[in-house]
């Protein structure tokens, strides 16, 4: 059971890791973008190339697969800013469709639809990640360190610069911000937060293939930016485990086997009613206050 | 009367022990319910009833009576990954049945190796599946055995110059692979390999390039979408020999395809209605009881043999996971639905193919091939 | 030549198509600013239910058809009133997501209605196929209704857009929400003009698009919608004529891409030339720019 469990915490942890980067291009900085999924693919596919084929160790790959990520990041925003909301938003969408049509037809570099199989468990200094409690593990102190990074900017003057324009871009311009540069470094980060997860995710499941970097995907990683809280660390992490646990609940209650077509429908109930009930998502724009625990004190600070 | 007492107490205990021990044997079903493939799941399934039927109703494995537990596919291998990690870990079932998908159950591979569980897979075509040392086996023929097929019947039928329309995906790109190799190898021409992402409904752009080179043949590699594909290719006018692979030999495809279908060719492991098999027959008579108003399908059939095969490798050599893999291999010969079954030392089969061709709105079968 | 004018006869049949569920796309978005990302399942909703009229029920085609319109125009309604009007004034996006629970139900209700297999979808005896060939170029009369009826419709919704009372509140709403209202222009029933006849249209196209493949399947929505969007965008969003031009060029281009560089890559060029068009030209093709003013 709680193999199980780390199971279900492993790929929590991965989703919450996509889902803060969503929330920095999107919560922080109001850009429609949505090509998480593409950059988790790009992160995935880089780490796993570069572990077997060059027999590159996990920690190489880790850091090679999300400035890959962010490298396309950078990119991507290069190419669609100048593009108005909403059609930045099929842009980056366009991307997600780019970058699995690249991936399922590049076979000498990914093998295409076979797939990349046996990619191996990250070790160090002879200690291997290969049970789910050790890699769940690994997996959640990224995720600690990631949260606190994404704090950090918040709080920083390129935080303040993203929200600035997410409030109005035009009063950002004219405070003196470099709207277009500050933009993309968001779309960037974004997107090396995509990558990290693409790595963990690659080297937990040990096969990846194009099928799961799709247009749903990415869809999915939006869902929880929005369920959770647009703009919150804690609620990146409250969205991936909302819309992860619920299939998996569906599935332990009993619905299973054939009947999963109504859990899917469920699903989407689910997603219907939670936003018609909360709009603006489980924590909206605030922050679970982990010092609430040591320290007492409200345990919900707003930003 | 203290003895009677006795001996009834004694005979209560006795019973009640045996009623403990007789539990069930839970096998676990990784099948996709929902999704791209869930028609193959559903078919499977019916299959599968039909088997459990036939063991159970024979006393199932020295009394024990075989229980399944589903889990969902939805179609995609990262969900087989975590349908067959529930089974294996929260479940604890280490007879896994499924997925179908060859990617599932390539991704499932290092979960099943280190739980030490025994997978089967009836479905699953892909050459690298199998791997009978990690616990992974299948009772239908490899991708690698039916490309050959498919090009020594192009070669058989005289043709020179040909096309290959597969699916894009691990299934289609692999079994076409394999034929195109095959093919140059006895001297056809292959000038054009097409393909067509999963559920697409429009080919008429990749039949008019394949028209454009002029072929005598076309090999196509897919499943649901054969009927579009082989009305399409008529309209366009495109004049060639067309053998499909298993996926195109279907009834619900020749509903959809109408005339379209006739005339073409199919290889797939030797399952039809009128098959003197005795496995086969046995299966049908059985599947036409407890289904009378569905035709039954080659997935079903399939999903069948896998369960009895498991069945079997139970009886002979013991419930335990590392038992039936033992069991497995020794399986030479049996009877089943698709074609009798054989393992091989890498947990692979090896059947002849049955080819078909479509004559008056059914699939007639013609010859074995190997 | 005779190729490359096949593959273009090719494009415009599926171009057509897409324009027909750009249409809904462009009218609905062109007045609430909202994608709705169910559309393409309101399509799906279309197929079935004309297919169950004609092939359970046994109606002929010329009864089934209106009513499924009608049928999926009250869908598209009541969709709106129970998932999208009570979000109206929350943030934009809110509405998306709801629209997305509100695809993958449409899909797995259907799912759980029809099974998950295709189904056939006979044509009825009067829309027989013909084939012409002419020059080495194969057209079946099927493409040519398909692609009359989508020019007969936009003309049409051109038509009512333009030339109609209720046509003119459309447009009074969609430059300017909050004033209409006092111009007494009633939103909720412009809204919900809005939707249903794009839904209906959705729904048509539904009904070409099985006849013409043969097949209705639940997931069949999900790609099309996609690409009918991006369509509508690259036509200029909220532009009739636009989502039409848009909807053809993609057809058109996804054909000869697909024709002539990579059958691999069919369904990553509508984006690869909608990024590449929308560098050039913001507000794609026939959109008008609207300058933000602080």
């Amino acid at each position: 059971m709680e193999a199980y469990l780390a199971h279900m915490l492993i790929i929590i942890g991965i989703y919450a890791v996509i889902t803060m980067g969503q929330n920095i291009i999107l919560g922080y900085t109001g850009l429609f973008g949505i090509a998480q999924a593409a950059f988790y693919g790009i992160g995935a596919y880089t780490s796993a190339i570069l572990a077997l084929k060059l027999g590159l160790p996990f920690w190489v790959g880790l850091p090679a697969g999300a400035l890959a990520a962010g490298l396309f990041g950078w990119l991507l925003g290069l190419a669609t800013m100048r593009l108005g909301g909403d059609y930045f938003c099929i842009a980056t969408l366009g991307f997600v469709v780019i970058v699995q049509q690249v991936l399922l037809n590049w076979e000498a570099l990914t093998r295409g639809a076979f797939g990349l199989p046996d990619i191996p468990r990250p070790s160090l200094w002879g200690f291997s990640f290969d049970t789910r409690l050790s890699y769940c593990l690994l997996v959640w102190v990224l995720v600690a360190v990631l949260g606190l990074l994404m704090r950090n900017v918040a709080d920083s003057r390129l935080g303040r610069a993203f929200m600035a324009i997410r409030d109005n871009e035009t009063a950002a311009l004219g405070m003196g911000i470099n709207t277009f540069l500050v933009k993309v470094i968001a779309v960037s980060l974004g997107a090396v937060y995509a990558g990290v997860g693409g790595v963990l995710y690659a080297h937990y499941t040990t096969y990846i293939d194009p099928s799961s970097f799709s247009v749903m995907e990415t869809i999915i990683v939006l869902c929880m930016a929005v369920l959770g809280g647009m703009g919150s660390i804690s609620g990146s992490i409250l969205g991936a485990a909302a819309l992860i646990f619920a299939p998996e609940l569906l599935r332990l209650v009993g619905v299973t086997g054939s009947l999963s077509i109504y859990r899917q429908l469920l699903y989407g109930i689910i997603l219907v009613a939670a936003i018609l009930t909360r709009p603006r998502g489980i924590m909206g724009m605030a922050e679970f206050r982990f010092q609430a625990l040591f320290k007492g004190g409200p345990w919900i600070r707003e930003i | 009367m203290k003895k009677v007492l006795t001996l009834l107490l004694a005979g209560a205990l006795v019973m009640g022990f045996a009623a403990a021990a007789s539990a069930d044997i839970k096998v676990g079903c990784a099948l996709p319910m929902t999704g791209g493939i869930a028609f193959i799941g559903e078919a499977m399934m019916q299959g599968i009833e039909v088997a459990l039927d036939e063991v159970n109703g024979a006393g199932g494995i020295n009394g024990e009576k075989i229980v399944l537990q589903v889990e969902d596919t939805k179609s995609d291998p990262k969900e087989a990954n975590n349908a067959v990690a529930k089974l294996l870990e929260v479940d604890k079932i280490k007879i896994i049945y499924g997925p179908a998908r060859s990617g599932s159950v390539l991704a499932s591979k290092p979960l099943v190796a280190k739980a030490g569980a025994v997978l089967l897979t009836s479905v699953s075509t892909h050459p690298d599946v199998p791997g009978a040392d990690k616990g992974v086996f299948r009772t239908c023929p490899s991708d690698a055995a039916q490309g050959v097929v498919g090009a020594k019947l192009a070669k058989d039928l005289g043709l020179k110059k040909m096309g290959s329309l597969f699916e894009n995906s691990d299934y289609g790109k692999g079994l076409s692979d394999v034929f195109v190799a095959e093919a140059k190898k006895l001297g056809i021409e292959v000038v054009i390999e097409e393909r067509f992402a999963s559920q697409d409904q429009d080919f008429r752009t990749q039949l008019t390039k394949i028209k454009g080179k002029k072929v005598d043949g076309l090999y196509v590699v897919a499943t649901s979408e054969t009927p579009n594909i082989y009305k399409q290719a008529g309209l366009l006018k495109l004049g060639a020999t067309i053998i499909g692979a298993e996926g195109t030999k279907d009834p619900k495809l020749l509903e959809r395809g109408g005339e379209f279908m006739e005339g073409t060719y199919s290889t797939s492991p030797p399952f039809w209605d009128e098959s003197p098999d005795p496995g086969t027959q046995k299966f049908l008579k059985a599947f036409k009881a407890k289904y009378p108003n569905e035709a039954p399908r080659m997935f079903a059939a399939q999903g069948y043999d896998g369960m009895i095969a498991l069945a079997e490798a139970m009886k002979r050599k013991g419930t335990d996971p590392l038992q039936i893999r033992e069991g497995l291999l020794t399986l030479k010969e049996f009877p089943a639905a698709t074609g009798s079954i054989t393992m091989l030392p890498n947990g692979d089969v090896v059947k002849p193919f049955a080819v078909f061709q479509v004559e008056g709105g059914k699939y007639v079968f013609k010859k074995f091939m190997k | 030549m005779s190729e490359f004018l096949q593959q273009l006869v090719n494009g415009i049949t599926v171009g057509s198509i897409y324009a027909l569920i750009a249409l809904g796309y462009t009218m609905v978005y062109g007045i609430l600013m909202f994608i709705n990302f169910a559309h393409g399942e309101i399509y799906m909703a279309g197929a079935f239910i004309g297919w169950y009229l004609m092939t359970q029920l046994g109606l002929p085609f010329l009864i089934a058809t209106p009513l499924t319109v009608i049928a999926v125009a009250l869908l598209g309604v009541v969709i709106e009133k129970i998932a999208y009007r009570p979000l109206r004034h929350a943030s934009r996006l809110g509405p998306l997501i709801t629209a997305i629970g509100v695809s993958i139900f449409l899909q797995n209700l259907a799912a759980a209605i029809f099974g998950t297999d295709p189904r056939p979808f006979p044509l009825p005896s009067f829309l027989e196929r013909n084939i012409y060939e002419v020059g080495g170029v194969i057209l079946d009369s099927l493409q040519i209704w398909i692609f009359f009826l989508s020019i007969l419709i936009m003309i049409g919704l051109d038509l009512y857009v333009n030339h109609t009372r209720m046509g003119k509140a459309m447009r009074a709403t969609k430059i300017n929400k909050q004033v209409a209202p006092l111009m007494g222009i009633n939103l909720d029933t412009v809204i919900s003009l809005v939707f249903a006849i794009g839904s209906g249209i959705a729904a048509l196209g539904g009904i070409m698009v099985g006849l013409y493949y043969n097949s209705v399947s639940p997931t069949m929505g999900f790609m099309p919608g996609l690409v009918a969007f991006t369509a509508a965008v690259l036509g200029g969003i909220g532009n009739i004529r636009g989502a039409m031009i848009g909807g053809m060029l993609i057809g058109i281009l996804e054909n000869l891409g697909a024709g002539y560089i990579s059958s691999g890559f069919k369904q990553g060029i509508a984006f690869f030339v909608l990024i590449a068009l929308l560098l050039f030209r913001q507000e794609g093709i026939m959109g008008k720019v609207e300058r933000e003013k602080v």
